[in-house]
């Protein structure tokens, strides 16, 4: 079951009721609980068993490391739990990634060796609860987090369902307080998470899943395509993978809303970034925070006394961004998108060090053409790392790429009005919504008139463009 | 509640290359312009060589604001090195 599927409206909707009716009791945990492990074993069984052995784990390491005193036995209580989430998480997703290294290494070294290929199927939400319990253990060992007192709270925050299958990956000193004060849902926060889950539908069903089969299409085989072909398809993989996950972050915070759980926000009109720092502050932030603070942050300090601090933090963005990549999946032209990344934050760094002084006294205000050069060249190493991305191989990549560059003329030409039409909707709101104003919440304060305007332009939009062959959410497959 | 001392107002406000900036005991690192995570280790290390001192990793990670981080260093100074 999924957010897009035909039962779940009726699975939410009995939530809710059964909610109302437990009300303030320690009941409602566990029904949140029970709610949670239904919506995790309709997609996975084995992936069930997981998210309770892992929250089982990480519960019990909480609490040992805060009653251990020893600084020794704290740590090793924190390798173990790190030991069973990354465990888990290399088993199912990185197995054959990391045979398949092994075997290509020890070939190029003149021993061939055959490598077995195992298919344990990856378990729904398995990228998404292991680095929720990393977090939740390194926030307890560092003093940031008091561990959970009862382990049907912890495991309900694990296992939450709007959060789930792909985020966003809220940490346990935001989520948890909330489980445990049985927060309620005012007829406001019913009515903003109604509205972020519309406008999530609408994004997912109206947009992406439109220009989906199109972009398929174009990266199925691009060397069949004239180049302004695969440009339509860079751009349209681009809004494709915008609207699908932010589609389904605004659907995961309105779930949460209408049970009055407050989910931290995940996107930020990322395409109106002006530099790939500011992309990375807007683009699936809970991500992005969760490697700023578990593995930048930590890899900045332990390596602070290098010689060379600019080099120190350039190899440290590089290494965080290419690990990045690597959580989206087990495949080189993941690790190179994070790398390519990882190289736009190290250069972008430079250029703003260079700047700064003179940014921050004021000397030198951004020209509104510098603003949109800023932001096309952000734009431009986006999309381009999007191709890395999409590609089935590094080899289809290089031919997608070469020939756009080569701006090669033969080979097919494709017009797709669903992607022209879905890239014109994208631009026209990234530049008339402010980027930092979120409308969806200032909606709610308006008039009932405006509300109700607004509101019917979505279901219409949704009734009328809605796809009615839904593609899986993208990043559930992460 | 810990005074920001001179000193450390000084290597912060140097190593973010800002001419002035009201740091307080409560300002946190995001408040102050060009403190972010990427420049948040050098303005650590700066810190460290200017009072000859080191923290350790878990004391870095816990750094909430300012007045942290004045009286992280006041603690491995043992308030001898107060300006």
């Amino acid at each position: 079951m999924t957010f897009t599927s035909v039962e779940f409206p009726l699975f939410l909707s009995l939530l809710l009721l059964l909610q109302h009716a437990v009300r303030r009791s320690a009941l409602e945990t566990y029904l949140l609980l029970l709610g949670s492990y239904l919506f995790c074993v309709s997609g996975s069984l084995t992936g069930t068993l997981l998210v309770f052995t892992t929250s089982l784990v990480d519960y019990t390491v909480g609490r040992r490391i805060h009653a251990a005193e020893d600084p020794g036995l704290r740590k090793r209580w924190l390798l173990a739990s790190l030991a069973c989430n990354l465990g888990i998480l290399a088993f199912f997703k990185y197995a054959n990634f990391l045979m398949g290294a092994v075997g290509s290494m020890a070939g190029t070294m003149g021993m061939p060796m055959s490598v077995p290929h195992v298919d344990f199927g990856l378990p729904p939400g398995i990228s998404y609860f292991t680095f929720t319990g990393v977090s939740y253990v390194v926030d307890v060992y560092y003093g940031r987090l008091d561990p959970s007192r009862r382990f049907a709270e912890y495991a309900a925050h694990v296992a939450y369902f709007p959060k789930f299958l792909a985020g966003p990956i809220a940490r346990a000193g935001d989520v948890l307080p909330q489980l445990t004060a049985h927060v309620r849902a005012s007829a406001r926060d019913f009515e903003v998470g109604l509205a972020y889950f519309l406008l999530g539908a609408v994004k997912k069903l109206a947009i992406a899943d439109q220009v989906a089969p199109h972009v398929g299409l174009i990266f199925s085989d691009p060397g069949q395509f004239d180049a302004l072909t695969l440009l339509q398809g860079a751009i349209g993989y681009s809004v494709q993978i915008y609207c699908d996950f932010s589609g389904y972050s605004d659907m995961a915070i309105g779930c949460a809303r209408m049970m009055g759980v407050r989910l931290p926000q995940n996107f930020a009109m990322p395409y109106s970034a002006t530099s790939i720092a500011e992309f990375w502050r807007r683009w699936h932030i809970t991500l992005s925070n969760w490697f700023r603070d578990y593995v930048f942050l930590p890899l900045e300090i332990a390596t602070r006394a290098a010689r060379f601090p600019s080099l120190r933090v350039s190899a440290n963005l590089l290494l965080t961004m290419a690990l990045c990549g690597l959580w989206h999946g087990a495949a080189w032209t993941f690790v190179l998108w994070g790398a390519l990344h990882g190289a736009a934050l190290a250069c972008n760094r430079a250029w703003t060090a260079r700047t700064a002084r003179r940014r921050r006294t004021g000397q030198r205000a951004g020209s509104s053409l510098g603003t949109l050069a800023s932001r096309l060249l952000t734009l431009g190493v986006v999309v381009g790392g999007w191709i890395i991305f999409r590609a089935e191989s590094w080899a289809m990549a290089e031919v997608y790429l070469l020939r756009l560059v080569r701006f090669s003329t033969d080979g097919m030409r494709m017009l797709s009005p669903q992607i022209v039409v879905a890239t014109v909707v994208l631009i026209a709101a990234h530049l008339l919504v402010d980027k930092d104003r979120n409308w969806v919440e200032q909606l709610a304060e308006g008039g009932v008139p405006a509300r109700a305007a607004a509101y019917g332009t979505l279901g219409l939009v949704l009734c009328a463009f809605g796809a009615s062959e839904i593609v899986p959410f993208l990043y559930s497959g992460f | 509640m810990a005074m920001v001392s001179e000193e450390l107002k000084r290597v912060i406000l140097e190593t973010l290359k800002l001419d002035e900036w009201d740091l307080t005991d409560g300002t946190l690192a995001s408040e102050v312009p060009g403190w972010d995570s990427l420049s948040h280790v050098t303005v650590v290390l700066a810190v460290e060589q200017q009072f000859g001192v080191r923290f350790a990793s878990r004391e870095v990670i816990g750094l909430r604001n300012i007045g942290d981080l004045q009286r992280l260093v006041d603690a491995k100074l043992g308030g001898a090195r107060r300006a």
